[in-house]
């Protein structure tokens, strides 16, 4: 099971690695870091498009759920076939699905290895014999950043990055009007929960970062930057489609 | 006690369980960034795997959760699915 993680997973994403060690000019492993997280997003892009998009276009049959909600009241198994019914009827689909989650997952957890033991110099074995294999990767970037070690300051900037994307996230959630609206407890109980994770995720990540190596963080920073830019060029986008806007202050 | 024989299915569902209590994007901490559910059936695919668990142990109940999450993909329409 492990040796099918191996190969299947940590090695393609330790040869990619270094593959663009290689031939990024300078041999900067920082730069090689970010630009390997592009190429991830890049191939998770269309999965993410689809999922934030259909986010959004929930908000126009808000009120048909909210009579859903009034009308089965505590029948959640109820609720949820009735809201299914709706969505088919609307041809809306909210959802994403398991599947390419959870091959994402094993993807993560080898990047994470990557990064924690790769970094260190042991596991340059693995790379593959048709990729030149340099002696030792040099783990310092641009000249004067020790991506082996822990990083204060980019643990700091991933965590700002973390809650400028969640904040965004928020934004977009059901208009206040129809938040207020009796019996939509459940609703003001996520809205809070929100609300504290918006600030409870941030500090999370300062915390992690500054107890993995620079690398993982980078990695981490880089991420959350393009999704949120990819959120912000979705909300641009569908602006200029409806022509008014939508972003919801939170109080 | 439990008999022997269901010890593979409890295990199972244990880990199912917490699964959904921290990492889930349906039940755990994340939900809040899905607002109207994550999962395109009803039950989530996590709910299912239990029910289908219990239902017909784990051999049984382990294959069906595993051809419910080869469906929950992109190109599948969704909806109401129990166990």
């Amino acid at each position: 099971m492990a040796e099918l993680f191996q190969t299947l997973f940590y090695e393609p994403i330790l040869n990619l690695l270094v593959f663009l060690y290689n031939i990024i000019p300078g041999n900067d492993i920082g730069l090689a870091i970010i630009a390997l997280t592009v190429v991830i997003r890049l191939v998770l892009f269309p999965l993410n498009q689809q999922s934030i998009k259909s986010q959004k276009s929930l908000q126009d049959i808000q009120p048909k759920i909210e009579g859903l909600k009034k009308q089965y009241g505590n029948d959640k198994q109820g609720l949820g076939k009735a809201m299914m019914a709706l969505y088919k009827a609307e041809k809306v689909n909210p959802f994403s699905s398991c599947l390419p989650l959870l091959v994402q997952f094993p993807f993560l957890i080898a990047v994470f290895y990557v990064f924690r033991d790769g970094l260190a110099g042991e596991s340059l074995d693995l790379v593959y014999s048709f990729i030149a294999r340099p002696e030792a990767i040099n783990v310092i970037t641009l000249g004067f950043f020790d991506l082996s070690k822990a990083s204060p300051v980019l643990a700091v900037l991933a965590g700002l990055a973390q809650f400028w994307q969640a904040k965004m996230m928020l934004a977009k959630r059901p208009p206040k009007q129809v938040r207020d609206k009796p019996g939509a407890k459940d609703e003001d109980m996520m809205a809070n929960m929100s609300k504290q994770m918006v600030y409870f995720m941030p500090v999370l990540t300062v915390f992690i970062g500054l107890t993995f190596p620079g690398g993982l963080t980078l990695y981490w920073l880089v991420t959350t930057l393009l999704m949120g830019l990819q959120q912000v060029y979705i909300f641009k986008k569908d602006k200029k489609k409806k022509g008014e806007v939508e972003v919801i202050d939170e109080k | 006690m439990y008999k022997i024989q269901y010890f593979p299915r409890y295990f199972a569902i244990k880990i199912i369980k917490i699964y959904q209590k921290t990492l889930s994007l349906d039940h755990g901490w994340f939900k809040f960034l899905f607002p109207y559910g994550y999962c395109r059936f009803h039950p989530t695919c996590s709910e299912y795997s239990v029910q289908a668990l219990k239902k017909y142990g784990f051999i049984k109940g382990g294959v069906k959760s595993f051809w419910r999450i080869l469906r929950c993909n992109p190109w599948n329409k969704g909806g109401v699915d129990e166990a």
